[in-house]
């Protein structure tokens, strides 16, 4: 597969603030990068490194190929920014701003007609393209700042954030569109705040903390090193006659904690244990009202490596 | 850049004060000034001080209204008198103007002698010299007005997305400032021309020396508005009228004046407007274009400076990341 992005040592500081810290990654061909990091983690300055507009202090970018330094118009030809704030023009017509922006790059007139009809068509506003922006919900706005970004073809797309405050349809339909983009040969770099929509589309997920990769895999692999394992609570009738050893004598137990009448028992995902339990509860006399289990996902991962909620 | 240029005429019809300064506030101030300025009957109006005698001298082109008490200085300043004359002795009259001192030995020489100099239209300031002063402080104030979509897309992060294309700052500022050029050019221009042309009127200028003037006033308001857009993020439109005003009145757009400063002269050499409104003058006068080199470089000098360094200032704050 082709690299289309390669970064290495990439380090940027704010005066005496180190906002990128010498992280290194590799991107191939039809990738979609799903980057993860609280806020101040350096996800921000990563992208506007990449967009060109703000020169790293040190380490090397290559993007399609060419050298961040030496040659950045041709890097700007190949990349499409759809940018955290709608950057579109309320005043003039959904089809004049997809229009404007691709007219930015070096097309043929009569490939232009095509490109801005298509990318219309992706984000689903075809049949508005001549209505202003101003009279479109938030979620036609953010589909349109994302037509604006993507009609010229580029090979490598940056989103930051494209999906900030906008409705569960229009969610569905922008990620919809991402997975056609990559079907056509686009590689995504995709940052949000929303865990389910990294899940639903990333082949890789990278999470960054005070300018630093802590993590990098796919879904499964994060989960891996979190430790892949299932607790389960139980919130028992009574736990007098309750013997917490024999629990703990269950295959594939990993831990077993009780207090006032709550029994949580952790144990390996792979295994199926719950019967057996049960079982044992029922062997000492115990009876519970209320189960509850949860497995590891990228929300623990995530709030176990950084110490943060993803959206704090 | 043709993108760019398409993209500000596409937004103009959402921009109603832009359509109402292009088409209804520099017609309008414009058509006033040469109204006013053809409806003054005399060149030289002046003030002159006697309890008894009667004004010593008469001519068609100096109008004198005698007083017993010396008018407030304001009245100068207004433009009401051009000068105060006093008797002093005998055949002796002292002269109070504002205007430069060429205009104060005219007038003394023709209260002394009852003639005018014959060199006495050079001193004069004539109807389209008055006109281009005009123009070029509405030019100046309203450059500002006509550039706002550059802070307008700084501050809905279009102008940040632009810069994310292959599109450059500089050329991104060279399609704005072709866009205040033709909007502060063309409906001047225009306006002139009917004047001109339909009405008869005569401004003072042939048409080759009044494109070539109109050219210089508006690439220097052009090249002002987008230095000042670059520099500051708030108030660019008080802030630009407030130096456009100040630095107009010193540089003499709007009336004749002698300092008797060195210091003020010093300062007011400095700026553009001053060559501006010597080169119209000039002009108006019947010289042309090459007898006036060095006023004409320092004006086109100003205009780079200006430029450049608004395109500098840009390029740096992109490069911050302040966008």
């Amino acid at each position: 597969m082709k690299t289309i992005v390669s970064i290495r040592n990439l380090e940027k500081h704010y005066g005496p603030k180190r906002a990128v810290a010498g992280i290194s990654f590799t991107m191939t061909e039809g990738e979609i990068l799903g980057l993860l990091g609280p806020n101040g983690a350096g996800k921000s300055t990563t992208i506007n490194i990449l967009s060109t507009i703000l020169s790293p202090d040190k380490g090397e970018v290559e993007i399609v190929g060419h050298d961040l330094r030496k040659e950045p118009l041709a890097i700007k030809q190949n990349i499409g920014i759809v940018p955290q704030d709608l950057a579109i023009f309320e005043e003039i017509t959904a089809e004049q701003n997809v229009r404007f922006f691709a007219g930015l790059y070096k097309l043929k007139r009569d490939d232009l007609d095509e490109l801005v009809k298509e990318a219309l068509e992706l984000v689903g506003l075809e049949d508005r393209k001549k209505e202003k922006p101003k009279t479109f919900s938030g979620g036609m706005k953010r589909r349109l700042n994302i037509a604006c970004a993507i009609a010229h073809r580029p090979k490598l797309i940056i989103m930051d954030e494209p999906t900030v405050g906008i409705d569960p349809q229009s969610r569905n339909h922008i990620l919809e569109s991402i997975k056609t983009l990559r079907e056509k040969g686009a590689t995504i770099i995709y940052s949000t705040h929303y865990m389910e929509e990294v899940e639903a589309i990333a082949d890789r997920i990278m999470i960054m903390n005070e300018g630093v990769i802590i993590a990098e895999g796919t879904k499964e692999e994060l989960i891996q090193i979190a430790g892949n394992e299932t607790i389960y609570r139980f919130e028992l009738n009574n736990s007098q006659n309750l013997d917490e050893q024999r629990i703990s004598q269950i295959p594939g137990i990993t831990n077993v904690h009780l207090a006032e009448n709550q029994l949580t028992v952790q144990s390996e995902k792979s295994k199926s244990i719950l019967h057996a339990i049960i079982a044992t509860l029922f062997d000492n006399g115990c009876t519970f009202e209320k189960m509850t289990s949860k497995e590891t996902s990228l929300e623990t991962v995530f709030l176990e490596l950084t110490g943060k909620r993803l959206r704090d | 850049m043709l993108t760019i240029l398409r993209n500000r005429f596409l937004r103009v019809p959402d921009k109603l004060y832009i359509i109402i300064i292009a088409v209804v506030i520099i017609p309008l101030v414009i058509g006033a000034v040469i109204y006013f300025s053809g409806a003054t009957q005399s060149p030289y109006k002046i003030a002159f001080i006697s309890k008894e005698d009667a004004p010593p001298v008469k001519h068609e082109l100096i109008q004198i209204e005698q007083m017993n008490e010396r008018p407030a200085m304001s009245a100068l300043v207004m433009g009401k008198y051009n000068a105060i004359v006093e008797a002093v002795e005998d055949q002796k009259y002292t002269v109070t103007t504002y205007k430069d001192e060429s205009f104060k030995k005219t007038i003394e020489e023709y209260f002394e002698t009852g003639k005018l100099p014959v060199n006495h239209t050079t001193a004069k300031r004539g109807i389209g010299t008055s006109i281009l002063g005009v123009i070029l402080l509405i030019a100046l104030m309203q450059g500002v007005a006509l550039t706002t979509f550059y802070p307008d897309d700084r501050n809905k992060s279009t102008f940040k997305r632009i810069m994310m294309s292959p599109l450059t700052s500089r050329q991104y500022l060279v399609a704005q400032g072709m866009f205040t050029f033709s909007c502060l050019f063309v409906p001047t221009y225009f306006v002139i021309l009917v004047m001109k042309i339909c009405f008869k009127i005569n401004i003072g200028f042939g048409l080759g020396a009044l494109t070539g003037l109109l050219i210089i006033a508006t690439a220097l308001a052009t090249a002002f508005s987008l230095f000042m857009a670059s520099v500051m993020n708030r108030n660019i439109s008080l802030a630009t009228s407030g130096i456009s005003i100040l630095t107009c009145l010193l540089a003499g757009c709007l009336f004749n004046y002698d300092s008797q400063s060195k210091w003020l002269d010093a300062v007011t050499n400095i700026l553009p407007q001053k060559p501006f409104m010597t080169l119209s003058q000039g002009m108006e006068g019947g010289q042309t274009f090459s007898d006036f080199p060095w006023q004409i470089g320092y004006i086109v000098g100003w205009i780079i400076v200006l430029w450049f360094e608004g395109s500098l200032i840009t390029k740096k704050k992109v490069q911050k990341g302040i966008y």
